[in-house]
């Protein structure tokens, strides 16, 4: 099966290669053409737009980093509306807005073409080995087309319905990530404030109802001050802000949320940005040492 | 296994039979423990006596008869007042025996009954537990101990019994310190986890699948699959009393305070917990905070 692919982030680029390495025939595209290198040596070809690529593949899955991205390339100059669409499917595997993805569904489905949204649950380590969590929906069809491609590139892939659902499922379960690793943050502080072994907490979270994957993966790198970048930290404020906007469009109180997205924007502030989004710990200890 | 009455052939006192000390007493004595229990509202003790164990009308006579003697209380006040209080542990302690709180207090409170267990040339233990109802019937809490080492050794074939891991943390207060921070952790967490279910729902989401698609991920924990399918059907049956959980983030934030750390997440899940308390919702379990994120009894969504 022929597959377009647009955006080689950390994400895209492990995305890609897992389908190359399972027989899929990859073309690629990416903003700095130079990223496409690596994948064209696991024999990816290469779009020199999104609307070559389009051009060449029946099906085009997309993962850009956030709505600007997701919207320019369908929307621009050598965009993908620019091809014919009949008998074509686009797959945006990108985590934007409900809004963002209907419009992007409107402009696909108004040329003729299939529209899914697809946005993920899970960052680079799973992306590499295919253990995504995809979120899908939109035109049903298409994503029984997708499930063979869905299958290399997740563990479980879930079909919501209208086109938004995706989009916002997604938004719900990172809103609540990005408030967790908040609280995990005041957590391990706290515990080296009053004189605990920080290593001590991480031991019994993991041994209680509390215990989950992202503390045990990141809590030591955190206490070793590690923040190498699996999901941005600006990514996460993006989608802390996305889903406050859900909520104040639905008059849905989340105070928890609204705190934690504060944290992130300062986070921002102190330029910890494109560090992991664990790196927000950062700003509970800075209150002490504020440089 | 050990026998623990080969390692520790002791009399055991056992103070508070609420929804964690009925079953832990209820263990010790199926392992063989020579158990004395005692709780405020005698009738509680009924099942424990029909179980072998026997009673004394008061913390200080237990203890009195015991060698080593656990308290179960459900906040500073009482553990205070099981312990110094009329009648109370200290006026019966004395060289040679040993006094394990368990109850989850703040770290001045469990320096408090240390000195006054102290005094008598009793050893103390801190010994809060991670762990709700469930783990406490099937032998499975966390101990977080600390005070004196010795005490600590001879008591550990009873921790063994009622959980499945214990941790000595040093000095008196670390213990409570730790259990703060945990319960200060899982509060802020089953605050979020409301926020993302009632969100899921009013977009038009089913938050049963929410509930699946957070079990499959990278933020999945045991207490969001047992919780998260009651809570969306509204159902908050009591494995941990609400009051309690804010009673620990009340804590915490005090803890935080002390050393000076900013902790606006835990405030604000604070506030959720407290708005639920108003509800009348203080003996619901604590995922019944999801509540406070809707106006008040009238909210059919």
């Amino acid at each position: 099966m022929e597959v377009g692919f647009l955006g080689l982030g950390i994400m895209g680029k492990a995305m890609s290669m897992n389908l190359l390495k399972n027989g899929f025939k990859v073309t690629v595209w990416n903003r700095t053409l130079s990223k496409c290198t690596e994948l064209m040596a696991h024999g990816a070809s290469v779009g020199e737009t999104p609307a070559e690529v389009v051009k060449k593949c029946k099906i085009t899955i997309a993962m850009l980093s956030d709505p600007a991205a997701a919207v320019s390339v369908v929307f621009e100059k050598d965009g993908v509306l620019e091809q014919t669409w009949s008998g074509k499917g686009y797959i945006d595997m990108s985590t934007v807005d409900a809004e963002t993805s209907c419009k992007i569904s409107e402009a696909i489905t108004s040329k003729g073409g299939q529209f899914l949204e697809a946005p993920v649950s899970g960052s680079k380590q799973p992306a590499e080995t295919g253990q995504l969590v995809i979120l899908a929906a939109g035109d049903k069809a298409l994503y029984e087309q997708a499930i063979p491609a869905f299958n290399v590139l997740g563990k479980k892939s879930f079909f919501l319905g209208q086109v938004g659902n995706g989009a916002k499922m997604k938004l719900v379960v990172n809103m609540i990530m990005g408030s967790m690793m908040n609280a995990f943050s005041e957590g391990l502080v706290l515990a080296e404030r009053s004189g605990l072994n920080p290593h001590s907490l991480l031991d019994v979270l993991d041994l209680g109802a509390i215990a989950n994957p992202m503390f045990k993966g990141k809590g030591p790198a955190m206490l070793q001050l590690n923040y190498s970048p699996a999901f941005p930290l600006k990514h996460q404020q993006k989608d802390m802000r996305l889903a406050l906007a859900l909520g104040d469009e639905n008059a849905v109180s989340m105070p928890v949320a609204a705190v934690a997205n504060e944290a992130f924007k300062k986070a921002r502030s102190m330029g910890l940005g494109d560090l992991d989004f664990s790196a927000v710990v950062e700003t509970v200890k800075d209150l002490k040492h504020s440089s | 296994m050990l026998n623990a009455t080969e390692k520790f052939s002791g009399r055991v006192g056992f103070l508070g039979l609420g929804i964690m000390g009925a079953p832990m007493a209820q263990n010790l004595i199926k392992a063989g423990c020579d158990v004395t229990v005692w709780n405020r509202t005698k009738s509680k003790c009924g099942p424990l006596i029909s179980l072998g164990a026997k009673y004394r009308s008061s913390p200080e006579e237990v203890a009195a008869n015991c060698d080593v003697t656990f308290a179960m209380l459900a906040d500073p006040e009482s553990a205070i007042d099981v312990a110094c209080g009329k009648n109370g542990a200290v006026s019966g302690m004395g060289p040679g025996k040993g006094y394990v709180d368990i109850s989850t207090v703040d770290d001045a409170t469990a320096k408090l009954i240390n000195g006054h267990i102290k005094a008598t040339g009793a050893l103390f233990l801190e010994a809060p537990v991670s762990g709700s109802k469930k783990p406490a019937e099937d032998g499975q809490l966390i101990f977080l101990t600390a005070g004196d080492r010795s005490l600590y050794d001879s008591v550990a074939p009873f921790l063994d019994i009622m959980g499945k891991s214990r941790f000595y943390l040093g000095e008196v207060g670390n213990g409570a310190a730790m259990k703060l921070v945990v319960n200060m952790i899982m509060g802020s967490m089953m605050a979020s986890f409301s926020e993302g279910l009632l969100l899921s729902k009013k977009v038009g989401l089913d938050p049963n699948v929410l509930v699946e698609v957070v079990s499959q991920g990278a933020i999945s924990a045991p207490m969001y699959s047992l919780k998260g399918p009651s809570m969306v059907k509204s159902h908050y049956p009591t494995a941990f009393p609400l009051k309690h959980q804010q009673k620990d983030l009340r804590l915490a934030l005090g803890l935080a305070d002390s050393v000076s750390q900013s902790t606006p997440i835990a405030a604000a899940a604070n506030e959720l917990y407290k708005v639920a308390k108003s509800y009348g919702l203080s003996d619901d379990d604590f995922s019944a905070v999801i509540e406070a994120l809707k106006a008040k009894s009238h909210d059919t969504a």
